[in-house]
């Protein structure tokens, strides 16, 4: 496929910048911009560029940035299908705007379809929507159209050529500087003493340089490391295969290259129509193959055979759609492989063995690849990426035993099934499950408790009433879209034991860590934006900033004594709070030690106005709110078991404890806290019921609301910064409170919403100020106590800023699937009425 | 006149597969059993040597109602082979143990032939000599009450060297100097040898040579395993290489293992038989007319004691198949587990489907939609035979559809057993299936 002009190898170098492990779209699309920053690039690929492995093989298609409900996700593709065009105004690579007509034949599909029509018209692109069978049939005869409900065509889809493109980023970035080797081969990653990358050795020689990207694709993961005890940097990537038919022209006269892609929804099943061949993908889940790793780290690539019997559901669900398909030949079946990861979102960013990555494209590496390419350039030049969320991409989000083959064996087939599909917030997978479990999972269990994941933990999200023993206690699949969901009553009955009486939340999946040494006050004063040299005792709410003063975490930190911290931090955060504290505590020169100790203790946080009593009975000591108020750590014994840290924050705004058992008293206190809550009727609560109170009363939680872009001014916690002392971010800070912010944190409050047959928020929804779109909802609840759909969304106007003044003078809608509601902003966390209880102090979270 | 071309070629086609299919299946053999933890036992067997080295046996020992199977692989002639399929149950049924025992029987009645691929061939004086043997073998074993109380494990390992040195023994010069030939040519050969003793849940495989004995497993999440109950005793296994170098001195360390072979010549490093890996050279010259192995310094250099495994059946433990060489020559265990599973549940998922010329999408998917229904001729298993299926897919490949199967088979096939040892052994498979509702619901804890 290369010409002699093409050839990019060049004269060896003996050092460089960065070093790209890889070829493919990735890797061409990384050199492209790393180069253009004027990064000395050498870029190693086995085999031609673009010629190796799965962007030879994929069929061109590249996904417009509606596809995606992540709002960071859509700017990531943005960004690659503007660099692709651009690039396509040389004309030196095939690039049709054929578009892609999405096909819904069922509810649940009909409303991703809505949803997605109305993440889309912001961005302008002339999406449309045909309901009317009739005029899908005017427009694609060849189409069976009688059982779909909705269509939607996205003009914005394109079909190109994936080799040439590589190579022609590829080109592009030579002229910029950047050195090319076709034919040869990463060996080997040489670390130095502080484990830092000092060199990396091709076949062809030692380059050295303190960057290395592992952009190998189907092959991460497969380089030595020889210091390392794995001797290889494995990332949450594992290749999997899937599957199309490449044959001749459909024998109808009305197709051609501007004939747009068709995805079926339900069929799951794709379709690319030309004037001289056509491409039918099929991502049934029965027919992807996980591939074991050591597989594909040979140094030659073994297509897998083509498997026709596990193509057939495929091949049934597309000649339902498109029957004319039948009667041309068989052509040939394509089995090619792609790399994906445990969550169908790409990883970039700097692994915490010091090497970066950029792997895991789950399929839509074309529609990623331009865009994730320049966030992880600016990761490597700046450190951090200015106005992307970089979190749901980092490579920081999984920790080691995601990394685990044979849990992604398991779970990478599902995620390959998912392709094209939305999967929101609420989704489960149903494979690889019941990796992490608290002690107490099987007592949980069989109080009712319906499970689901997130880190691998296993948590309860709600509990069932009158449980059958052998039922599937794994939550699976998602939340319907429209309507209330299953789990609507059992919740609304869990909240009001929350409220009015007694809960019991389990809450082991959150981070903690053990923060000790001579110098970690000194260490957390600058890492933390709030004031944590507190009387020991005292549990402090606080931020993590970065430079630019966004949320690098936000946490509890309880001061256990002089110089020891117990944080709790969001389940999420498990691995990077980890390696943003290691990275400080070394710059800064601190004796400071970090201990991850999240699987040590089982947390529950017990809820409610009559916790306090309940408290009292199992401990034995007074809890009044004189001798143990809010925001208080102390180590508590209940029954025999010790050493309990008791923390009086319940991250929902309520009186209560979160009490952190030793693992191996777990079963034992919770066993005495049931029993002791019969007096007051405890219930036993998931994680919906949490998340609801905490929407209802305005509390962000990092990773779902707020994230590194996002400041404690721009969500209303400035009021929990100590601007007294120096702190990373002070300064960005400070400069946002003298000249106001572009961005501000609402709670929004849904009006005539019928909760039976209106679709429901699920986060991500577009809400409108006087008519213009003005940002989006980040996550929803149903507000029991207010009586209506609460969400928490930010209001953001780049140009003039965002004042209290701004905000309160706009009327708002917020649009649902394609519905406009009207809602009502709030600035600060409301006063909700309670019948029975006490307000516990720091009640107002958001100021 | 090309219509009729065309009709001779297709039939000349067909009965090309007619000839290998009855090839194939000329000495399949099936056993229904249905009783404690067997259910059925499949056979067969392909020639490479002419006659065929390879020999089977299955029987019942009535005395402890265990199981006995076993395949032998003979090399050098057939007739230790021969003689070993039938003589060495008789041993290990008079090796019972005491607290084994179920009822009282003499050793000359206790076994029950299931079957044997050798026992017509055997002269009947023979046999009758036989009796002899055994009953004072018996005697033996159970004077020693070390053995009599002792396990299964020495039991066997007791009963497979006494019935080599019994061997051995009747080849030697009477006192009359009479030397009985048959008995020579038996010794003179060599024998490897693979059984399966099952009783109740317990199974043992005892092994010398490099026959295997690999179990079928089906977890309860459906992936199946196959585990290897036996190590072959060839040059490839650090530890028997490791045993004999030990056994002889260090002077012999070049000459003991030759291209992979003990003293160059024999493949196998345990053996029945074979004698002229065992007796020292002057007793060689009186009794055997063929030429000693180079550097019989320190006989005996073989050894036909037996490396004995043990496992507990499980519900998920399905199949174990037996079978000699020739067979994982071409086939490795995992694939041979996979085959046989397939071929239980009457589908043959592992050869794939590729669309026939010019086929449309709309043929090629009523054609995958038979294949996925499983109930048309095409996806059953040609061979009713499970161990058939297992010859087949290894001389025919397992990939590349039916017809280039067949293909292969023939070209195979088509060479006269003698000349065919150049291409292939002799393959000798035994698949005995397990009943899992026994394994299901008796669960004793008595010992093995």
């Amino acid at each position: 496929r290369i010409d002699s002009s093409r050839c990019f190898s060049t004269k060896y170098t003996s050092s460089a910048d960065v070093v790209i492990c890889g070829g493919g779209i990735s890797g061409a699309s990384l050199a492209y911009h790393l180069a253009k920053r004027g990064k000395k690039v050498c870029l190693f690929e086995k085999e031609a560029v673009g010629c190796g492995g799965a962007t030879s093989l994929s069929a061109g298609l590249v996904s417009a940035p509606i596809f995606w409900q992540d709002a960071s996700m859509q700017a990531i593709a943005e960004e690659s299908h503007k660099l692709y065009a651009a690039l396509a105004e040389e004309n030196k690579f095939r690039y049709v705007k054929c578009g892609r007509a999405y096909l819904a034949s069922s509810m649940s599909s009909e409303m991703c379809l809505r949803r997605m029509y109305s993440r889309g018209i912001i961005h302008n692109d002339n999406v449309e929507l045909i309901d009317c069978q009739s005029e899908m049939l005017a427009r694609w005869p060849f189409l069976q159209t009688e059982d779909v409900q909705l269509a939607l065509l996205s003009p914005e889809d394109v079909a190109l050529d994936p080799v040439a493109l590589s190579q022609e980023l590829v080109r592009h970035a030579q002229e910029n500087g950047a050195q090319v080797f076709e034919n040869c081969k990463v060996e080997e990653v040489m670390l130095g003493d502080e484990k830092q990358v000092y060199a990396v050795k091709t076949c062809q020689g030692l380059v050295e340089t303190p960057v290395f990207v592992d952009a190998a694709g189907i092959w991460s993961g497969t380089v030595l490391v020889k210091p390392l005890l794995q001797r290889h940097i494995q990332t949450a990537t594992h290749p999997c295969t899937y599957a199309y038919i490449h044959t001749s022209k459909l024998p109808t006269g009305v197709v051609g290259d501007f004939t747009p892609i068709f995805n079926d929804l339900e069929g799951n099943v794709m379709f690319r129509c030309t004037s001289f061949k056509t491409l039918c993908a099929g991502f049934a889940e029965e027919g992807v193959r996980p591939l074991a790793r050591h597989t594909v780290s040979n140094d030659h690539w073994n297509r897998p055979e083509p498997d026709w019997d596990k193509f057939g559901k495929n091949l049934e669900n597309s000649l339902h759609r498109l029957p004319m398909l039948g009667e041309i030949g068989h052509g040939d079946l394509i089995c090619g492989m792609e790399s994906y990861t445990p969550d169908k979102i790409p990883t970039i960013g700097e692994s915490s063995q010091g090497t970066f990555v950029m792997c895991g494209m789950n399929g839509q590496g074309l529609a990623l690849a331009g865009g994730l390419a320049k966030v992880l350039t600016e990761l490597i030049c700046d450190g951090r990426a200015e106005t992307i969320d970089v979190s749901r991409v980092d490579v920081a989000r999984f920790v080691e035993l995601h990394a685990n083959s044979q849990y992604l064996m398991e779970r990478v087939p599902e995620i390959a099934a998912a392709t094209y599909r939305n999967l929101y917030h609420s989704y489960q997978c149903h494979t690889a499950r019941n990796l992490r479990m608290a002690p107490i999972y099987h007592q949980l269990r069989d109080a009712g408790a319906v499970f689901g994941e997130i880190m691998g933990y296993e948590r309860p999200l709600w509990f069932e009433k009158n449980s059958k023993p052998e039922r599937n206690a794994l939550m699976q699949g998602q939340d319907t879209l429209i309507g209330k969901p299953i789990w609507f009553d059992r919740v609304a009955a869990e909240y009001e034991a929350c409220r009015e009486r007694v809960g019991l939340i389990d809450m082991s999946s959150f981070a903690k860590f053990d923060i000790t040494g001579p110098d970690s006050v000194k260490f957390l004063q600058y890492l933390c934006s709030a004031n944590v040299d507190q009387p020991i005792g005292t549990t402090v709410y606080t931020g993590m900033q970065h430079e630019n003063g966004g949320y690098v975490t936000d946490c509890t930190l309880s001061r256990l004594s002089e110089d020891s911290f117990f944080m709790v931090a969001p389940t999420i955060q498990q691995e990077r709070c980890m390696t943003w504290m290691k990275k400080w505590a070394a710059k800064m020169e601190v004796n400071v030690h970090v201990q991850d100790v999240t699987g040590a203790y089982t947390a529950l946080d017990i809820i409610g106005p009559s916790s306090r009593y309940l408290m009292a009975d199992v401990t034995g000591v007074s809890m009044s709110s004189t001798e143990f108020p809010t925001f208080r750590c102390q180590e508590i014994n209940i029954g025999m078991a010790t050493g309990i840290r008791a923390i009086s924050v319940t991250h929902c705004g309520e009186l209560g404890w979160v009490i952190y058992i030793p693992n191996e008293m777990a079963q034992n206190v919770y066993e005495k806290v049931v029993a002791a809550g019969k007096e007051y009727s405890l219930l036993h609560a998931g994680y919906y019921t949490l998340r609801q109170l905490r929407i209802e009363k305005f509390y962000v939680y990092w990773g779902q609301d707020i994230n590194a872009t996002v400041t404690p001014v721009e969500c209303g916690r400035a009021f929990r910064v100590d601007f007294k002392k120096d702190f990373i971010g002070k300064k960005a800070l400070e400069t946002q409170l003298e000249r106001g912010v572009s961005k501000r944190f609402v709670q929004i409050l849904i009006d005539k919403h019928d909760k039976e047959t209106d679709p429901w928020p699920q986060g991500g929804e577009t809400l409108y100020r006087d008519g213009r779109a003005v940002g989006l909802t980040t996550s929803a609840a149903y507000g029991f106590t207010l009586g209506s759909q609460v969400c928490i969304a930010y209001v953001e106007n780049k140009e003039f800023g965002v004042s209290n003044d701004y905000i309160n003078r706009g009327t708002y809608e917020v649009d649902i699937a394609g519905k406009r509601f009207s809602v009502r902003v709030n600035l600060h966390s409301p006063s909700l009425p309670m019948i029975s209880s006490e307000h516990p102090l720091h009640y107002r979270p958001t100021q | 006149l090309n219509r009729n071309l065309l009709k001779e070629c297709r039939r000349g086609v067909r009965s090309a597969r007619w000839n290998a299919d009855a090839h194939l299946r000329a000495h399949e053999r099936r056993a229904g059993v249905s009783e404690e933890a067997i259910l059925r036992v499949d056979t067969c067997q392909l020639a490479a040597n002419s006659p065929i080295e390879d020999f089977y046996s299955a029987a019942k020992c009535l005395s402890s109602s265990a199981f006995l199977f076993g395949v032998f692989d003979g090399h050098a002639g057939p007739e230790c082979g021969r003689y070993v399929s039938t003589n060495l149950f008789p041993y290990i049924c008079s090796s019972i143990l005491k607290k084994h025992e179920v009822t009282e029987l003499p050793p000359n009645r206790r076994l029950q032939w299931l079957f044997s691929s050798a026992d017509t061939h055997l002269p009947n004086a023979f046999i009758e000599s036989q009796d002899e043997k055994i009953l004072k073998y018996h005697d033996k074993f159970r004077r020693n009450l070390d053995l009599y109380k002792g396990t299964v494990r020495e039991a066997l390992k007791f009963a497979f060297e006494s019935c080599d040195e019994d061997l051995a023994r009747s080849a030697l010069p009477t006192n009359t100097g009479y030397i009985d030939q048959y008995a020579a040519k038996i010794a003179a050969s060599g024998s490897c040898a693979t059984i399966a003793h099952v009783r109740n849940r317990h199974l043992h495989v005892a092994n010398i040579g490099d026959a295997a004995a690999v179990l079928g497993i089906v977890n309860p999440n459906g992936s199946v395993v196959a585990r290897q109950l036996s190590r072959a005793h060839t040059t490839e296994n650090a530890d028997e290489v490791h045993r004999i170098r030990n056994q002889h001195p260090v002077s012999e360390s070049q000459t003991i293992l030759k291209n992979e072979r003990l003293l160059g010549e024999l493949s196998p490093l345990r053996a029945f038989g074979d004698v002229r890996f065992k007796w020292p050279l002057d007793l060689q010259q009186v009794v055997l007319k063929a030429r000693p192995p180079p550097n019989l310094w320190t006989p005996p250099y073989l050894t036909a004691s037996p490396e004995v495994f043990y496992h507990k059946l499980t519900e998920n433990d399905r199949f174990l198949v037996l079978a000699t060489d020739g067979l994982w020559e071409w086939l490795d265990p995992d694939t041979v587990v996979r085959l046989v599973h397939d071929h239980t549940l009457g589908t043959m998922t592992l050869q794939p489907y590729s669309p026939p010329n010019g086929a449309t999408l709309h043929e090629v998917q009523a054609a995958l939609r038979e294949r996925a229904q499983g109930e048309s001729q095409a996806k059953k298993p040609i061979d009713e035979n499970c161990a058939t299926h297992v010859i087949r897919h290894a001389l025919g490949g397992i990939s590349g559809g039916a017809t280039k199967q067949y293909q292969r088979l023939i070209d195979i096939l088509q060479v006269p057993p003698g000349r065919a040892r150049c291409y292939r052994d002799d393959i000798s498979v035994m698949v005995i299936h397990f009943n899992d509702r026994f394994l299901n619901e008796f669960d004793d804890d008595v010992d093995a």
